[in-house]
């Protein structure tokens, strides 16, 4: 079964939600949640919405979904980011406004197709490196075979291209 | 949480909402046009001699929509020999859903119908859940 099945699938069940924002503009890129991202996400307790906000994490999920510009330049500042492995192939998407930042963890179904597999405050995470972000990225993996036990996150190698297909910028994804 | 409190939430889940994606869509418009003048020779230093600022300001402001203000809009668009234009749609006046799945077709198990995000109508950021065939969900977009 192609993974595109699967989603369809899974979305039939309720076991995954699209994300569809209200706007005149037709959808140029995917967006799934997880039962686990939805949760965080319709919890107006969760630390995500309380610290960071739900409007901002919405924002940044729309301008993924309406195809508005990926940005990125060649030092740190960027929209999406490849988590440095291990585990491979997990990514975030950076919510910066809030005096709290938020960090979206994703993995790719498909080129422009991300799964959101949970989302934590940058605070809560602390340094790079640290057993939270571990524990994160672990816990993104496990959701992911939770939903996907037949199928691997979508591999492109190290071209940001490669997995956003349109109008983004060329930053590298390299660890 | 009491009701009050989720209402409260949920109004400033909207003004977040609309200040983050107007000001993402005016970083994304400015970006554009400096993409162009940057491929026609422009440098972040003639911006900031433009504007009588650091270049570490421009750098920053280019590189991401975080701290923009009005002014940072305003400021690079002058300085980016442009003029800017303002157009605020009605959402209300038609189906704003009919063309809104381009994307997602091939991946549509049935026909869906729009939810609101918990449940409330009328809040500005909306889901999508899956639902079986009805005569009532009808959904019409292109390939």
């Amino acid at each position: 079964m192609s993974i595109i099945t699967h989603i369809a699938e899974l979305e039939a069940d309720g076991k995954l939600r699209r994300f569809t924002p209200r706007s005149r503009r037709p959808c140029r890129r995917r967006l799934y949640l997880s039962p686990v991202a939805s949760a965080l996400l319709d919890n107006p307790s969760s630390p995500i919405n309380l610290l960071v906000g739900r409007g901002y994490v919405e924002a940044s999920f729309t301008r993924w979904v309406l195809g508005d510009r990926v940005y990125g330049d060649q030092r740190k500042a960027r929209f999406l980011a490849r988590l440095c492995p291990p585990p491979p192939e997990v990514w975030e998407i950076r919510v910066t406004e809030p005096v709290i930042q938020g960090r979206i963890f994703a993995r790719f179904a498909e080129a422009d197709t991300l799964v959101i597999t949970g989302a934590h405050t940058r605070s809560y995470l602390g340094a790079k490196g640290s057993r939270e972000w571990k524990r994160a990225m672990d816990d993104s993996v496990a959701t992911w075979q939770q939903l996907f036990p037949e199928h691997l996150p979508f591999e492109c190698g190290d071209d940001i291209h490669c997995y956003v297909t349109e109008n983004c910028d060329d930053f590298p994804i390299k660890c | 949480m009491t009701s009050q409190s989720n209402a409260k939430q949920e109004r400033k889940a909207a003004a977040d909402y609309g200040f983050a994606r107007t000001r993402d869509l005016a970083f994304d418009a400015v970006n554009v046009l400096w993409r162009k003048r940057k491929s026609a020779g422009m440098k972040k230093t003639d911006i900031a001699e433009k504007l009588g600022r650091d270049p570490a300001w421009v750098n920053r402001a280019l590189r991401g929509p975080g701290n923009w203000t009005l002014r940072t809009f305003g400021e690079l668009v002058e300085a980016l020999d442009g003029e800017m234009e303002i157009i605020v749609h009605d959402l209300t006046e038609s189906s704003v859903t009919s063309a809104n799945y381009d994307a997602y077709l091939e991946y549509t198990p049935a026909v869906s119908k729009i939810v609101p995000i918990f449940g409330q109508a009328n809040t500005v950021p909306l889901m999508v859940k899956a639902k079986p065939i009805t005569n009532d969900t009808v959904l019409s977009g292109t390939k």
